[in-house]
C-alpha cells in the first residue's frame, strides 16, 4: 500500500552565486510492508533526500505526498509528529534520560492514539528490540552504541508510525551488531507492516532490501532495483569493486 | 512538560545550580531595592494619614503685633477688619470640601479679678494676664485642647451639642481659679457656682488716664457663667515653655463660641456709644476686641486640602498689609516659614515636605539599584541561557525531529527557567528583606538626624512643627520593612519579567534552530 509519494523533488545549495543540484526531478514511491534502501555514495544527496522526506527540511521544488496528502499541508511538525519516525546515525538520544525516558518521551509527544500504560509499554517496546528492563533504566550515556541504536528504534517503534526512516543506522556499529539492527528493521518492514526506508552506503544492506533506490550521481536521480538480486549491476554503476 | 522540566532539573545538577545561584543574586537585589522602595513610600502614606488633611489657619490681627500697632497708631478699623476675616472664615468652613471644622473665639480684658495678686505672686505666674478673665470659645463637646489631651475635665462635664449652639452661659474652668464666694470666702470653685463676667466702662482724668474706681463707672455690663466643669492643664504641656501661655492661664474659662459672640455685642454698643479709640475721654478694662484662635479646618482628603488652602490664600491675602511689615519686632511667629503675614494656612501635609527629600533620596538609592541589577542581570542571564542552549542543540533537535513545536520547546525551557525562579527568588526575598532593613534605616536614620530635625526646629533649636506633631522618632517608627502581599507581588512580576525578558534568547534561538544541521550533520 502507498504511503509516500516522492514528485519531482528537487534541491540545491546555493553556494554564493553557484548553484550546487543535489536532486534533480526525483520521483519515488513507498508502500508500507517493505524495506526500502537508499543506495548512494558519499554525497551524492541520499542524507539530504532523507531530511526532506522526513520533513527536517524542505524542497526547492516538488511534492512530498503522505497517503495521498502534501506534507506541507499536514503541516512539518505534525507529520513528524504522527506518521513518521527517524533513527539516525549517532543515535540522536536525550542524554540525560534513560533509554525508557526517551521512549517515553516519544509516545507523550505523538498525537497517535497509545493504549494502555504508557509507561509500560515503553517498557515492552524495549524489550521487542532486546533491551531487558534493567538496561532501559539505565541513562543512555551509559549505554553501548548498540543499546542506544535499539533504543532508537523501539522510540521509533513506540510512537506508532507507518514510516521508519534510517539514516546510516549501522555506522557507527561493529558487523555484528549491524546485523542484528538491520534483522530487527527488516522485521519491522514485513511483521509490522511498517514502511521503513534507510539510507546507506552499505552493499550488504541493500542486498536485503525489497527496494534499492539508487542515487546516480550524475542524473541526480534514482534507479530503482526491485530486490537484491541487481547488486552486481549497482556495483558496476557506482562501486568500484 | 513539567516531568521533563523536573527531570532535566535534577539530571543536570551543575546547570540548575549556576541558574539557581544567579536568580538567587538577582532576586536578593531586586527584594531588597523593592523593598525599600516600599517601606518608604508606606512612610510616606503613614505620614500623611498620621498628618491627616487638616490645616490650621492663624490670624495675628489680634495678637501681640496688632496690639502694639493698634495703640500707637491713630484709629484704624480693627473689629471691622476682624469682621471681615471672620465672615470669610464662615465661608470657608462652610466649603463642601471641607468634613468638619474647629475654633474657639475668645475674648481677653473681661474684667473682674478672680485672683488676688498674692496667690499669683506665690504661685509664680507671669502675670501676662494679670487679673482677666480669658473667655475661650469651644465649638464642640470634645473641643481642641479635649483631643489633643491638653486639658482634661476631672469634674463635672463639657457641654452638650445644644448647649453650644445655644451659646448657654455655662463654662468650665481651671482647677486652681479661686473665687470668693457670697461670704466673701475665697476658695477653690465648685461645680454650680456662678462666676460673673463684666465689661465696664470708666471715666477718664484729664491725662486720658482711668483708675479702677466704682465712682468712675460709666456703665457695666454684666455675663453671669454657671460652672459645669473643672479642667486640669496636662503636667507635660505645662513644661513646654513654648506652648502659649495662654494656656497655662488660670483664668481661662471654656465657653460656647456662641455666648462669646452675644458678650463681644454688648462691648460693641459700649464701643460705639464711648469711643474707646479717643483714649483721651474714656478708659475701658476691656482692652481688646473678641478674637479668634487658630481654625482648624478637616478637609475631605489630602487633594481637597490643597484646592481648599490655595482658595484660603487667595480670599485672604488682603490682610497682610505691608505697613504691618514695617513695625519694629513685628516678625512672625518661628513657626511660621512665610515671611512677614498677618494671616498663614499650615497644612497638616507641610510637614511631608521635610521628610519627602528624605524618602526620594531612599527612593532614588534604590530605585538605581533596581535599574542596574534588572539591566545586569537580562544580560548575564541571557547569556548563560545563550549558553546553555548551545550545549542542548541535540535535544532540541531531537524533541524538533519527534514533532514538538518550538513553541512547545520554547514554553519548557522558559518552565525550567520559572521553576528555579521559584525557588530562588523566595529563598532571596527573605534575604533581601533581612539586608534591606539595616541598609536602609541606617540611612534613613542618618538623613533625619541631619536633615529633618533641621527643617522641624527654630533657631534655638525647639521643635516648631505642631501641625503634623511627629519628630523624626515618630518617622522612623512608621518605617518598617515588611514583605507583605502585594511587595512580594511585585519582586515576583519584576523577577519573572527578567526571567521573561531573559528567555527572549531561547525565543530567538529556537526559531531560527534548524534541526537537519544538528542530527543529520
Amino acid at each position: 500500500m502507498k504511503v509516500l509519494e516522492v514528485k519531482d523533488l528537487h534541491y540545491f545549495y546555493q553556494d554564493g552565486t553557484r548553484k550546487r543540484v543535489i536532486l534533480d526531478k526525483v520521483n519515488a514511491d513507498f508502500e508500507t510492508g517493505k524495506f526500502y534502501s537508499i543506495l548512494g555514495e558519499s554525497g551524492s544527496g541520499k542524507t539530504t533526500f532523507l531530511s526532506i522526506i522526513s520533513a527536517l527540511d524542505t524542497p526547492k521544488e516538488g511534492k512530498i505526498l503522505f497517503r495521498g496528502k502534501d506534507i506541507r499541508e499536514i503541516g512539518y511538525e505534525k507529520y513528524r509528529r504522527n506518521n513518521i519516525s527517524i533513527v539516525f546515525q549517532n543515535y540522536n538520544l536525550i542524554q540525560y534520560m534513560t533509554a525508557m525516558e526517551n521512549v517515553l518521551t516519544a509516545m507523550e509527544i505523538t498525537d497517535n492514539e497509545i493504549k494502555g500504560n504508557k509507561k509500560k509499554l515503553a517498557y515492552q517496546f524495549l524489550e521487542d528490540v532486546e533491551i531487558d528492563r534493567e538496561t532501559a533504566d539505565r541513562r543512555v550515556s551509559r549505554l553501548s552504541g548498540g543499546e542506544q541504536q535499539r533504543t532508537a528504534i523501539a522510540r521509533a517503534l513506540s510512537t506508532n508510525v507507518d514510516i521508519i526512516m534510517a539514516d546510516e543506522p549501522t555506522g557507527n556499529l561493529d558487523h555484528e551488531t549491524s546485523e542484528g539492527i538491520i534483522e530487527l528493521l527488516i522485521k519491522l518492514a514485513h511483521e509490522k507492516n511498517k514502511c521503513v526506508i534507510i539510507v546507506t552506503h552499505d552493499l550488504n544492506i541493500a542486498d536485503k532490501s525489497d527496494v534499492v533506490l539508487s542515487l546516480d550521481p550524475k542524473a541526480r536521480n534514482f534507479i530503482r532495483k526491485d530486490n537484491n538480486i541487481v547488486r552486481k549491476q549497482v556495483e558496476s554503476e557506482f562501486y568500484e569493486v | 512538560m513539567l516531568k521533563r522540566d523536573f527531570l532535566y532539573l535534577k539530571r543536570n545538577t551543575v546547570r540548575t545550580l549556576i541558574l539557581f545561584i544567579v536568580m538567587f543574586i538577582l532576586g536578593i537585589f531586586i527584594s531588597g531595592s523593592v523593598i525599600i522602595r516600599e517601606s518608604a513610600e508606606n512612610v510616606r502614606q503613614r505620614f500623611l494619614k498620621k498628618a491627616g488633611a487638616s490645616m490650621t489657619l492663624s490670624y495675628w490681627l489680634e495678637d501681640d503685633i496688632s496690639y502694639l500697632y493698634y495703640w500707637n497708631s491713630e484709629h484704624r478699623d480693627h473689629q471691622g477688619t476682624f469682621n471681615e476675616y471672620y465672615e470669610a472664615i464662615q465661608e470657608i468652613i462652610n466649603d463642601n470640601y471641607v468634613i468638619d471644622h474647629t475654633y474657639s473665639l475668645y475674648k481677653l480684658g473681661i474684667s473682674n479679678c478672680l485672683y488676688n495678686q498674692k496667690d499669683i505672686l506665690k504661685n509664680g505666674f507671669d502675670g501676662l494676664e494679670d487679673h482677666n478673665i480669658l473667655l475661650f470659645g469651644v465649638d464642640m463637646p470634645e473641643f481642641i485642647d479635649l483631643q489633643t489631651n491638653d486639658v482634661s475635665i476631672t469634674t463635672g462635664r463639657s457641654f452638650t451639642r445644644e448647649e453650644i449652639n445655644n451659646g448657654a452661659a455655662l463654662c468650665i474652668v481651671n482647677e486652681n481659679l479661686r473665687i470668693y464666694d457670697d461670704n466673701g470666702e475665697y476658695r477653690e470653685v465648685k461645680i454650680g457656682d456662678v462666676i460673673t463676667a463684666e465689661n465696664v466702662v470708666y471715666e477718664t482724668d484729664d491725662k486720658g488716664l482711668y483708675a479702677i474706681n466704682e465712682e468712675k463707672v460709666l456703665e457695666r455690663k454684666q455675663q453671669q457663667l454657671e460652672v459645669i466643669g473643672i479642667f486640669h492643664v496636662s503636667t507635660e504641656l505645662e513644661k513646654n515653655t513654648i506652648y502659649p501661655t495662654v494656656m497655662l492661664n488660670r483664668n481661662k474659662i471654656y465657653v460656647p463660641n456662641n455666648l462669646i459672640l452675644s458678650i463681644q455685642q454688648q462691648y460693641d454698643e459700649m464701643e460705639s456709644q464711648y469711643d474707646f479709640y479717643r483714649s483721651e475721654a474714656y478708659g475701658s478694662s476691656a482692652t481688646t476686641s473678641m478674637g479668634l484662635t487658630n481654625i482648624v479646618v478637616q478637609a475631605k482628603d489630602t487633594s481637597s486640602l490643597w484646592f481648599l488652602s490655595s482658595n484660603i490664600n487667595d480670599r485672604l491675602q488682603y490682610l497682610n498689609y505691608s505697613e504691618y511689615n514695617q513695625l519694629p519686632g513685628s516678625s512672625p511667629p518661628a513657626n511660621i516659614n512665610v515671611d512677614k503675614v498677618f494671616f498663614s494656612i499650615i497644612r497638616s501635609t507641610d510637614a511631608y515636605q521635610n521628610i519627602s527629600w528624605v524618602l526620594k533620596s531612599l527612593d532614588a538609592f534604590a530605585n538605581v539599584i533596581l535599574y542596574v541589577s534588572v539591566t545586569a542581570f537580562v544580560i548575564i542571564l541571557s547569556l548563560i541561557i545563550y549558553l546553555f542552549l548551545k550545549t542542548r542543540k541535540t535535544e532540541i533537535g531531537i524533541l524538533m525531529s519527534l514533532g514538538t513545536r518550538k513553541s512547545t520547546i520554547i514554553a519548557q525551557i522558559v518552565l525550567e527557567l520559572l521553576l528555579i525562579g521559584i525557588l530562588a527568588f523566595s529563598s532571596s526575598t527573605a534575604i533581601g528583606t533581612f539586608i534591606a532593613e539595616p541598609i536602609s534605616r541606617h540611612m534613613m536614620n542618618e538623613t533625619m538626624l541631619t536633615e529633618y530635625n533641621s527643617h522641624q526646629t527654630d533657631d534655638d533649636g525647639n521643635i516648631i512643627n505642631k501641625v503634623a506633631g511627629m519628630d523624626e522618632q515618630d518617622v522612623m517608627e512608621m518605617y518598617e520593612i515588611k514583605v507583605s502581599r502585594p511587595e512580594t507581588l511585585k519582586i515576583l512580576r519584576i523577577e519573572t519579567g527578567v526571567i521573561l525578558v531573559s528567555s527572549a534568547v531561547t525565543v530567538f534561538y529556537t526559531t531560527r534552530f534548524k534541526p537537519k544541521e544538528v542530527l543529520l550533520g
